[in-house]
């Protein structure tokens, strides 16, 4: 029994070998790519000696794994954050900006005073117009920035859905040949890098917790224990909406049937670009066009000209006029949209044919009636109305406290608090941003470290193979010197 | 007479190491032959009776043995159809004509009838497992047939049974009567959502919905809907069929304010009919009331859809599965062992198979991993117990012996021309 079972047992552990350094080569292959990982041959002995591989696992480790797929959630959804957020404050300004209507509320201010020091000269009322035209047209480019950049976020709201679908499919394919392989004991440890791969990726659309079941089956669900795939990927839908303006509020997005983002959810998603580019469109976009909807009313409220001769005429909007006029917006309620409408009344601009002088005057809103005319005397040197205007942008207006600033300051303080508002709301994206990018980045290391392949360690490993291959290869050469020395004995 | 049995007995001689050459001669010819146990020859003396000083030689005798209850060493191989035997036992075959044989040699292959034939060309035989648990004839081959994955394709399975074990929010808030999902309105407002995928009768997969919503401190309740009755285009999944229609099942269960786990007299399952299937008995006795979100932890429901067959995996004990392409694994046959009391005395026949002798003892069937039987190993071959050393050693010592009972032949026959001569 001696001689050929050495046999035997040598020509096992040459085939052994010969299985762990394609095992080896597998690796060295796959050094550069960061989703594979370190695959290992499992060696056990048989009856009677001799060896056989029992399958091939691969290095794992989920604490890790379950850390990086967060990070790449919160990471993703600070990163949406943050790069709508630059695009609105382009146009919003910072609260030192020339360019931002917090500064042209200001600089209107100015001409006003200007105007009044020298009420009969015509180009200090043209300068006036002018600066009023400049901030109508600011406030209402500030608007359709907000409404664009909410519109880009629904947009990238459906391509995300899309490719969250897309995935959720290859994951169904790749699953049922993991469970399929698992069953029939072979070798899957391929197709689990690839559902490693597609896990991370969705983990960057919307955040995701994950269940083992039996065979190596997997249960996907979103933290909020929604069910994104369980047997069947389940659909996530979205109905996606092309122009915005203020009035019009983004769908929420829905995963198996129930809402995840929105007032409506009650089992909301918290990472992932899906939520944040959410959390822009329904929350901040919002905020900010509301900011800007009560600075518009501000203005056409202090420029409003009432009745001057008690004749019971309503109350009218002036030098700034917008599409709901002539009827005034109510106090203390934002009216959606007004910023857009915004404009300088035509009658007082000169380049619509105005007339300048009616600044000074009154009767705007309604020129030659006398109800709104300031200017009774007709004395070209009327300051009065100018100077009550100018005064007017340092008095307290109620505001809406959907704004989320103060419900009663004045128009220069709160049109600076809201610049401030969005600066303080950009810095703190761009802050968690860098924190979770970093944290990201570390996770992936530490991962990488663990379980992706180390070349040197692989080179080594090929070392001790390629001996222990040559020992069993000479151990079978002596076995057959025996069996010469036996045969010649014969001779 | 003591030349002339000289002559005799060195035939006698002669006839014996021939015959053990031959042995030497058949088993180095099967030595890589997979089940092949090694004949050996032993001899025993004849003593003829002496006559007071005259030695009278008599001769030898040679008897036959076979060293089956020898195992051999097992070589893995790639087929998972590939068996051997690890113990005492041999595998039952048939020729297909109904006689079944005993057989160590397991490289079995399909054939074109889906059945499990060897080298030899025999069939594999086991007991059907169709209908549970197969019942072994413990001494007789009666209840086996032989192994045929054929007509095994495409079962489908209702979903019958599962767990589902979920966390419900203790600090959720309670939902008003008229907004339950129980009440199938349009307004329905659950305080969570999940959803399983099951199977009816005929493999078809039905999505449940299944909400939860707190109607009163520590009570739950739970709705379950067929997603295939969602509302259509409107925004979100409800009413179900039409607005008031009840759903497939609820179910209220009672949490302990102390411990979070469901009380004494709390149900702790939930019984779904399913259209043309189940009904489906879904146990959460391990679902909680805690302070945090929902949370879903265990789901394993059974049911598969229809498939066909993939491969087959054998276990410890014999039974045999067909792997579906769907991944299910149905027991369908039970490999059984037979063994007799003494194996040794078995009769070899062409094909690597023994039959039953006088001496052999009788049949008795059992499964591998009893007492006195040994285990199936998939996936290996048992080789052969030749050591080819050894037989050339027996080889030659037998041919040295050959020639020495020849020279004896040759002295005895030079000694009567000895004698002839002496008188011409």
């Amino acid at each position: 029994m001696t001689l050929s079972s050495g046999l035997d047992i040598a020509r096992s552990s040459l085939s052994v070998n010969a299985d762990r350094a394609s095992v080896v080569a597998r690796n060295i292959a796959s050094v550069g790519d960061p989703d594979a990982s370190r695959k290992i041959a499992n060696q056990v002995t048989t009856d009677l000696g001799g060896v056989r591989i029992a399958s091939i696992s691969r290095e794992i480790n989920v604490g890790l794994f379950n850390l990086v797929q967060s990070s790449t959630s919160d990471h993703a959804r600070d990163a949406a954050i943050v790069e709508k957020l630059d695009l609105i404050q382009q146009v919003v300004g910072e609260p030192n900006d020339e360019s931002s209507p917090a500064a042209k509320i200001t600089a209107l201010r100015d001409e006003l005073l200007r105007y009044a020091s020298a009420p009969n000269q015509p180009s200090s009322g043209a300068s006036a117009i002018a600066a009023a035209r400049d901030l109508a047209q600011s406030l209402n480019d500030a608007t359709a920035t907000v409404q664009r950049v909410r519109a880009q976020a629904d947009e990238d709201i459906r391509a995300g859905v899309e490719r969250l679908n897309t995935l959720l499919s290859e994951f169904d394919k790749v699953n049922n040949e993991i469970v399929a392989g698992t069953r029939e004991n072979r070798d899957v440890t391929d197709s689990e890098d690839a559902r490693a791969r597609i896990l991370t990726e969705m983990s960057g659309l919307i955040d995701i917790r994950t269940v083992s079941k039996g065979d190596n089956d997997m249960v996907v669900l979103t933290d909020s224990s929604l069910v994104l795939y369980e047997n069947t990927p389940r659909l996530v839908s979205f109905n996606p909406t092309t122009f915005y303006d203020a009035t019009v509020t983004g769908s929420p997005i829905y995963v198996d049937g129930m809402p995840v983002t929105g007032t409506t959810s009650t089992q909301a998603a918290q990472s992932g670009s899906l939520v944040g580019l959410a959390r822009v469109r329904d929350e901040l976009a919002v905020t900010t066009q509301a900011q800007l909807d009560e600075m518009a009313r501000g203005l056409v409220t202090l420029f409003a000209e009432s009745d001057q001769v008690g004749g019971g005429a309503p109350t009218q909007p002036g030098l700034f006029t917008y599409a709901g006029a002539p009827a005034m917006p109510a106090a203390g309620v934002v009216v959606p949209g007004l910023a857009g409408s915004i404009a300088v009344n035509a009658s007082v601009d000169p380049a619509q044919g105005g007339d300048v002088s009616l600044l000074r005057d009154g009767a705007i809103s309604d020129p030659g009636n006398a109800a709104y005319v300031y200017n009774t005397s007709g004395a070209t040197g009327f300051a009065d109305r100018l100077l009550g205007l100018a005064d007017a942008f340092g008095q307290a207006i109620a505001f809406d406290g959907s704004t989320t600033l103060s419900t009663s300051s004045d128009l220069i303080s709160f049109s600076v608090d809201s610049a401030a508002w969005l600066q303080e709301q950009r810095r703190t994206a761009t802050d968690n941003e860098t924190r979770s990018a970093a944290v990201l980045e570390r996770a992936a290391i530490s991962l990488s470290r663990e379980t992706g392949v180390n070349l040197d360690e692989e080179m080594t490993l090929m070392l001790d193979i390629e001996r222990s291959y040559q020992a069993s290869a000479s151990l079978m050469s002596t076995i057959d010197q025996m069996f010469e020395a036996l045969l010649a004995a014969t001779r | 007479m003591s030349i002339f049995g000289m002559m005799r007995t060195s035939v006698s001689g002669l006839a014996a190491q021939a015959s053990k050459l031959s042995t030497v001669g058949d088993n180095i010819a099967n030595s890589s032959t997979v089940g092949y146990k090694k004949a050996s020859i032993e001899f025993s003396s004849l003593v003829l009776h002496d006559h007071g000083g005259k030695y009278s030689p008599g001769g030898v005798e040679s008897d036959i043995r076979y060293g089956i209850s020898q195992q051999g060493a097992l070589s893995f191989t790639s087929s998972q159809t590939d068996l051997a035997v690890s113990g005492e036992g041999f595998f039952v075959v048939t020729d297909g004509q109904g006689q079944s044989q005993l057989t160590r040699s397991g490289a079995f292959i399909l054939n074109g009838d889906s059945e499990l034939i060897n080298a030899s060309g025999y069939k594999l035989m086991g007991y059907s497992a169709a209908n549970g648990t197969a019942q072994a004839a413990i001494n007789g081959t009666a209840g086996l047939e032989s192994v045929s994955l054929n007509g095994l394709a495409l079962t489908a399975q209702s979903s019958t049974a599962g767990t589902l074990s979920a966390n419900f929010p203790a600090d959720g808030a309670i939902v008003a009567a008229g907004d339950l999902p129980s009440a199938n309105a349009a307004t329905a407002a659950p305080t969570a959502k999940t959803s399983i995928v099951v199977f009816d009768n005929l493999g078809r997969e039905i999505v449940l919905d299944i909400y939860a919503s707190k109607t009163a401190a520590e009570t739950w309740e739970v709705a379950v809907f067929n997603r295939a009755d969602a509302a259509v285009g409107a925004v979100g999944s409800f009413p179900y069929g039409t607005a008031g229609s009840p759903p497939l099942a609820t179910q209220t269960y009672t949490f302990d304010a102390t411990t979070g786990e469901l009380t004494g007299g709390s149900p702790t399952n939930i019984s779904i009919p399913l259209p043309n299937g189940g009904p489906l008995v879904l146990d959460m006795s391990q679902s909680s009331q805690l302070a945090t979100e929902f949370e879903v932890g265990e789901i394993e429901i059974n049911g598969n859809g229809p498939a066909g067959v993939s491969g087959i995996d054998l276990d410890d004990d014999g039974m045999l599965y067909a792997i579906y392409e769907n991944g299910a694994r149905v027991a369908t046959y039970r490999i059984p062992l037979a063994n007799v009391a003494s194996p040794d005395m078995l009769k070899p026949t062409s094909g690597t198979l023994y039959g039953l002798s006088a001496e052999s003892g009788d049949l008795q069937i059992g499964f591998p991993g009893e007492s006195g039987f040994g285990t199936i190993v998939t996936g290996a071959l048992e080789q052969s117990t030749v050591d080819i050393a050894d037989e050339l050693t027996a080889m030659i010592e037998a041919q040295r012996s050959y020639t020495a009972n020849s020279k004896v032949f040759q002295t005895a026959s030079e000694i009567l021309d000895v004698l002839n001569s002496l008188k011409r």
